[in-house]
């Protein structure tokens, strides 16, 4: 949908004269979120800003749905993109009603047609629009200014969306938050989209694609799965991070490693003796024990040793599970913090599904260099110690 | 008080040269605004012709009244327009382009830059930023530049009193020929009181007509 040929920007000023684009060439699929990665100064900016015209190309072209961007007029085109930047932008002379719906008034949509759109948009950024319609960009906070900011650019329908580090000015937890919640809305709606970005982090966790640029050259244009596994050479090893496995990790969620039938887990209401005699016959130093299909407890042979009664009453209480949607990362850190080395991992409705230990972690984490095809660029996987 | 008596007995003059001076002062502000104002949007476009223009405005500014109003004399005279409101309009017009031109320029080149980078990434043309955000947010400032340029006029108005433009400064102007104190006072008084009610008046203006949007945000 967005294809960059050749595209090359030289900023000529009297002394000095910057490269901001080499020779950029790839293809934003339809669809598709593409995270323009890299550190400052290294041209992704400059390159998402030439995508609509506000800054102008040396040579190569750049095709917006198969059009060359120089056969429209810059305003024709940029009504086509939803365009979000860092500070946000919003109006402060118009309500939030007035500012998401200035392209469409602009495009000439009939009054009735923009109140509907504009409340249908409150509602997928999640503001109440009785309450948020009339308020001034002043009154609002800077995570509800930036979903205000996401949902201007999103109201005249365009197919594409440029965004210039727009999370950026937000507090972590506003930023984690809002970064769920446009996830959430992309799912939904599936618009191409060019997303700058210098945090690795955020990279891995938006991104459907990653391009790495620096100084004014594309270096790697992959999957996150990919940047993080194959790095293409120093200068991307460096930038995604010393905490790569971790990364890496992070992509992986607890049903993709999990042991899906563990044979060390028993029914709540099963007499704590058979557990016992079951547990000494197969060897396991410890057992799950589930109540109605749920992890409750766990039991080790010398809580059972003397108890009489049903194995749950004997067993003492599970103080942590997994969900089978959480990551991996999440779940190294919380063997971590609960000093446990295996869990439970429960479904949606909080059903046993299945257990996870680091072994599994460590396995999965391996098998995901197995294919290397490309020795060189292969980053050497963590040794076990 | 010599003055008081004079005010009572003079009541009827006093205020047709107050209007006379309020009409002298709002026509030429008036057609200042007409100029000056698409003058100091279209100078924003080019940073070096601004300058030169702002310059220029300044120079004029720096000219005294009364040598201004001297030179438009034999100029004027050419067409018939010697003496009279046509000079006294002329001079006072040129004068209020400084403040004007200056707070227009200010005003919209003051407008932040994230505004104008969203709005034209979004596909406003220049025109459409210039209505929808750029003039609305400038107008407070614009307005102070107007309010300016009237308060500067009614004091220079006065003077115009000289080259036979009327206003309250023919008290003034009078009152000295005459060595007539409470003429004299009466004159420079009520010019003060039209300066300070303009400057009043228009201070409301500006508070009305204030974005509300910008009013919330000085609050804060």
């Amino acid at each position: 949908m967005i294809e960059y040929k050749n595209v090359t920007k030289i900023f000529r000023t009297p002394g000095r004269t910057i490269t901001a684009a080499q020779e950029i060439s790839f293809t934003i699929e339809t669809g598709n979120l593409v995270v323009f990665l890299g550190p400052s100064g290294c041209g992704k900016t400059t390159l998402l800003r030439m995508t609509n015209r506000l800054e102008s190309l040396t040579s190569g072209t750049i095709c917006v749905k198969g059009k060359n961007i120089m056969e429209l007029e810059p305003v024709k085109l940029r009504q086509q993109m939803g365009y979000v930047i860092q500070q946000v932008g919003l109006f402060p002379n118009k309500t939030v009603a007035q500012n998401i719906a200035i392209v469409p008034r602009l495009l000439g949509w009939n009054k009735k047609h923009i109140e509907h759109r504009t409340e249908e948009l409150l509602e997928m950024i999640r503001l109440d629009p009785g309450l948020f319609r009339d308020r001034y960009p002043a009154e609002l906070s800077g995570g509800q200014q930036q979903r205000v900011g996401v949902a201007r650019a999103l109201a005249s329908h365009p197919d594409i969306l440029l965004m210039d580090e727009p999370f950026g000015s937000l507090d972590p937890i506003s930023r984690a938050q809002i970064q769920d919640e446009f996830l959430n809305l992309q799912s939904q709606l599936g618009k191409t989209i060019a997303f700058v970005s210098h945090d690795i982090l955020e990279a891995i966790k938006m991104a459907d694609k990653i391009a790495v640029f620096d100084e004014g050259r594309l270096i790697q244009y992959d999957s996150p799965e990919l940047i993080l596994t194959r790095p293409a050479g120093s200068f991307v090893t460096g930038f995604i991070g010393e905490d790569r496995a971790l990364n890496v990790l992070a992509l992986m969620r607890a049903d993709q490693a999990m042991r899906k039938a563990p044979e060390n887990v028993v029914a709540g209401n099963t007499p704590a003796s058979e557990t016992l005699a079951f547990m000494e016959q197969r060897g396991f130093g410890f057992i799950f024990v589930l109540d109605d299909g749920r992890p409750a407890a766990f039991a080790t042979p010398a809580m059972l040793k003397n108890a009489k009664s049903a194995v749950i009453d004997a067993a003492e209480d599970l103080p942590f599970v997994v969900k089978a949607t959480d990551s991996l990362k999440h779940v190294l850190s919380s063997m971590l913090t609960h000093d446990m080395d295996t869990f439970c991992v429960v479904d949606n409705n909080g059903k046993f599904a299945g257990a996870i230990s680091y072994r599994e972690i460590h396995e999965r984490f391996l098998n995901s260099y197995k294919e290397s095809r490309d020795d060189e660029k292969r980053v050497p996987p963590v040794r076990p110690h | 008080m010599e003055l008081l008596d004079f005010l009572q007995n003079n009541t009827l003059r006093t205020l047709l040269l107050a209007l006379e001076h309020a009409w002298l002062v709002g026509v030429s502000v008036l057609i200042a605004t007409m100029i000056g104002v698409p003058v100091g949007i279209l100078i924003t476009r080019n940073e070096s012709v601004a300058k030169n223009v702002i310059n220029a405005a300044n120079v004029i500014m720096t000219l005294p009244s009364i040598a201004l109003f001297g030179l438009m004399l034999p100029v004027l005279a050419e067409v018939g327009h010697g003496l009279g409101k046509v000079p006294a309009v002329i001079a006072l017009v040129l004068y209020s382009q400084l403040p004007i031109i200056r707070n227009t320029h200010a005003a919209v080149k003051n407008v932040p830059s994230s505004l104008v980078e969203a709005g034209r990434g979004m596909g406003l043309s220049n025109w459409n930023l210039l209505r929808e955000v750029q003039i609305p947010l400038a107008v407070p400032v614009i307005l102070a530049g107007l309010r300016n340029a009237t308060v500067m006029s009614i004091g220079i108005g006065a003077i115009a009193a000289y080259i036979g433009a009327g206003g309250l400064g023919v008290y003034i102007q009078q009152g000295i020929a005459r060595s007539y104190t409470p003429m004299i006072l009466a004159g420079a008084l009520s010019v003060s009181l039209l300066a300070i009610l303009a400057d009043l008046g228009m201070s409301l203006v500006e508070h009305l007509i204030t974005p509300k949007g910008m009013r919330l945000k000085e609050a804060h």
